[in-house]
């Protein structure tokens, strides 16, 4: 694993270079910015429901202190990464062989048209009559939401496969199997990742909302139980952890794409 | 004097004349001129231009430097039997001059025949006149591996291919007939959709044909009634480059020997660092393609397919939407490459000036169906410096071959313009 070490993440001259460009500077001018408009605004009176960025500090600290409060990302990241990592999982192997082979590609892909536009949420009703348990409701739309990204980009990578590459490989002499292993998986790769990073960008879309409809914990529940009780603070702090939560994982998976595809600028 | 009746009877116990037409071989023997020459005697020597070939009536002529090993084209020793045939370089297409000399051990008499003549009276005579030219430039380059052992005979036999999308069938090439000796530079010259891509891959094996047979040192590769493979005897190196994005430089450069099985690693990575270095590519081992020039991806690609010690070398239009200044820096790199192994290459582009600075022999392909319609032969000594380009000789021999390839080139434009209407 020297790649990972000699990955940007692990270098002081990269952190030390981020430090200085503007372009981190911008960005934080800009989110400083928002909060001190949202404030002003409060101060001018107006948007009286919402509290203010100060209130949000001084409460925020005490809603995360409550019990419960870390449990709540934990049990959302726990539907979020087994919703996701079956979708990924079944998503890949399904759609490689469907690259593969024009025949099952011809078969399966009709029933999958039609399924494709079905909104996540609209299999919410029948999941929870199927599943005999909501954490299983919530981890089957996940997968559900994950799923066709997925799979249309693991397509469209095998698709946009150069045939000079593979004409290339043939003429150097590889097998079916090399072939498979060093033309198609690293052809496809850029285009695998694309489909996963938009994949967990709606799972979190999908896990909250199926808390909210159904769930007992996690950072939807949450958000919704601040409602119920009236919590202004706790509504804006689910919000708040929904986005990092969805920003980390975005992150991540843009990450994990560099460190695999190196080639790629 | 011999009449025309001895002649003729001469030539028929030719084995590569002999199966020939009889009108045919009654215009030779009307044609050839008798020659005598005394004990000692010098029929031609190396490096002269080689006219006439010549049958043997009676005598013995030897070839001295046939045995010597630098020699690139080789051919028999000796000719001692009536009919043999001598100096027949003259009657295949791309030798402009003669490569060995013979020399009269014995008083000896001969017909000479003029070979660019009997070239034009074969093809006058349709399928069976083109087929003992063929057969003879086959035999020629046969003999040069069966003598010297060199690979690298691309005999490409009257190759049909017709694309049949939508129900209406276009032949994109028809009656398409190439012999390329071993260590030759061929290249094909025509306008874009002449079919000499598709003739490409027909010779790399991507593609099948709808008639006749390629052959590779004699065995066939591809015809139409077979299934072609591409193999690593083969490699093509394509218009828009073929590195592999996901893999180094040196990566790239190994691929082919491991998946062969002709090497293990540690001695891929050698001889390609060995590679790399000879041709002034060894800091560019650990880059991948997306960081380098596209000048300097062609260079790599070309080397790469010397990894995989091929017979031919196959080149699509490799500096197709290179600027003129990479060009010129990409053409060197590519004939001292060529300089280095002495590959056959088989070079498909459009560019007429760019085929005669590289090429021994530069065809000319016109449009629908694509067929060879010129040969134009460039003896200009290698190696060729870049400065070649402005002096007089190339000037004039482009100049030239320009004149001959405009006048297809308005056949075939006219030819065009009456298919659209």
């Amino acid at each position: 694993m020297t790649r990972l070490w000699d990955s940007k993440l692990f270098s002081l001259a990269h952190w030390s270079r981020r430090l200085r460009s503007p372009v981190l500077w911008q960005g934080l001018a800009g989110i400083v910015t928002f909060f001190a408009v949202w404030q002003i605004a409060r101060w001018l009176g107006w948007m009286a429901i919402i509290p203010s960025p100060i209130e949000l500090a001084e409460g925020i600290p005490e809603e995360i202190a409550q019990t419960g409060y870390w449990q709540n990302w934990i049990d959302s990241s726990r539907r979020v990464f087994v919703g996701f990592g079956i979708a990924a999982i079944s998503a890949i192997v399904i759609g490689v062989l469907m690259g593969m082979s024009t025949r099952l590609r011809a078969a399966i892909f009709p029933l999958f048209e039609v399924m494709r536009p079905v909104p996540p949420l609209a299999w919410l009703p029948l999941a929870i009559l199927f599943w005999p348990s909501s954490e299983m409701t919530m981890a089957f739309l996940t997968f559900i939401g994950a799923f066709f990204p997925i799979l249309l980009n693991v397509l469209a990578g095998i698709d946009k496969v150069d045939r000079r590459y593979v004409q290339a490989a043939l003429s150097l002499g590889s097998s079916r199997g090399a072939l498979f292993r060093r033309i198609l998986v690293p052809g496809a790769l850029p285009s695998l990742f694309t489909g996963l990073a938009i994949a967990i960008g709606i799972t979190w879309e999908v896990v909250i909302a199926a808390e909210m409809a159904s769930g007992t914990n996690g950072l939807g529940y949450m958000t919704w139980d601040s409602y119920m009780t009236h919590s202004m603070i706790g509504i804006v702090l689910g919000m708040l952890s929904i986005g990092l939560a969805g920003m980390a994982c975005s992150w991540m998976m843009r990450w994990v794409g560099q460190i695999a595809t190196p080639w790629q600028k | 004097m011999l009449s025309t009746h001895e002649r003729v009877s001469l030539l028929r116990a030719n084995i590569h004349l002999g199966r020939g037409p009889a009108k045919l071989l009654e215009e030779l023997a009307e044609a050839a001129e008798e020659l005598s020459f005394a004990k000692g005697e010098v029929v031609f020597s190396r490096r002269d231009p080689s006219i006439y070939f010549y049958v043997l009536v009676n005598g013995h002529v030897s070839h001295p430097e046939v045995q010597a090993a630098e020699e690139q084209f080789a051919i028999a020793r000796e000719t001692t039997a009536p009919g043999q045939l001598f100096g027949w370089g003259a009657a295949v297409e791309g030798m402009p001059i003669r490569i060995i000399s013979a020399r009269c051990d014995e008083p000896t008499r001969v017909l000479a025949i003029d070979g660019k003549w009997f070239q034009a009276r074969c093809r006058a005579h349709g399928e069976p006149g083109l087929n003992t030219l063929q057969g003879l430039v086959r035999a020629f380059a046969g003999h040069e591996r069966n003598i010297v052992g060199r690979r690298g005979w691309l005999s490409i036999r009257s190759v049909q291919k017709v694309y049949d999308p939508f129900g209406k069938s276009v032949v994109a090439v028809d009656s398409c007939s190439v012999e390329i000796r071993p260590g030759e530079f061929c290249a094909i010259v025509g306008p874009s959709g002449c079919g000499k891509s598709t003739l490409l891959n027909a010779v790399a094996g991507f593609d099948t044909i709808t008639s006749g047979e390629i052959y590779l040192d004699g065995q066939c590769i591809n015809s139409a009634t077979m299934k072609a493979q591409p193999g690593p005897d083969r490699i093509v190196v394509f218009q828009h480059g073929a590195l592999f994005p996901w893999a180094t430089v040196l990566e790239n450069m190994i691929r082919g020997p491991i998946v062969q099985k002709k090497m293990n690693k540690h001695q891929a990575i050698q001889k390609a660092r060995e590679l790399l270095a000879r041709v002034g590519l060894s800091k560019v081992e650990n880059l991948y393609p997306t960081d380098m020039s596209s000048g300097m991806c062609r260079r790599v690609e070309i080397v790469r397919a010397l990894m995989n010690d091929p017979r031919v070398i196959l080149l699509d239009e490799p500096f197709r939407g290179l600027d003129a200044l990479t060009k010129t820096v990409v053409h060197n790199a590519l004939l001292e490459i060529y300089e280095m192994e002495r590959k056959t290459i088989l070079f498909i582009t459009h560019d007429l000036e760019e085929a005669i600075y590289l090429a021994d022999r530069v065809l000319v392909m016109t449009t629908r169906p694509g067929s060879i319609k010129q040969t134009i032969f460039v003896d200009l000594p290698r190696p060729r410096p870049t400065e070649l380009l402005g002096q007089p000789e190339f000037l004039q021999l482009k100049e030239n071959a320009i004149g001959a390839v405009h006048e297809e080139a308005v056949k075939a434009f006219e030819a065009g313009e009456r298919e659209m209407a």
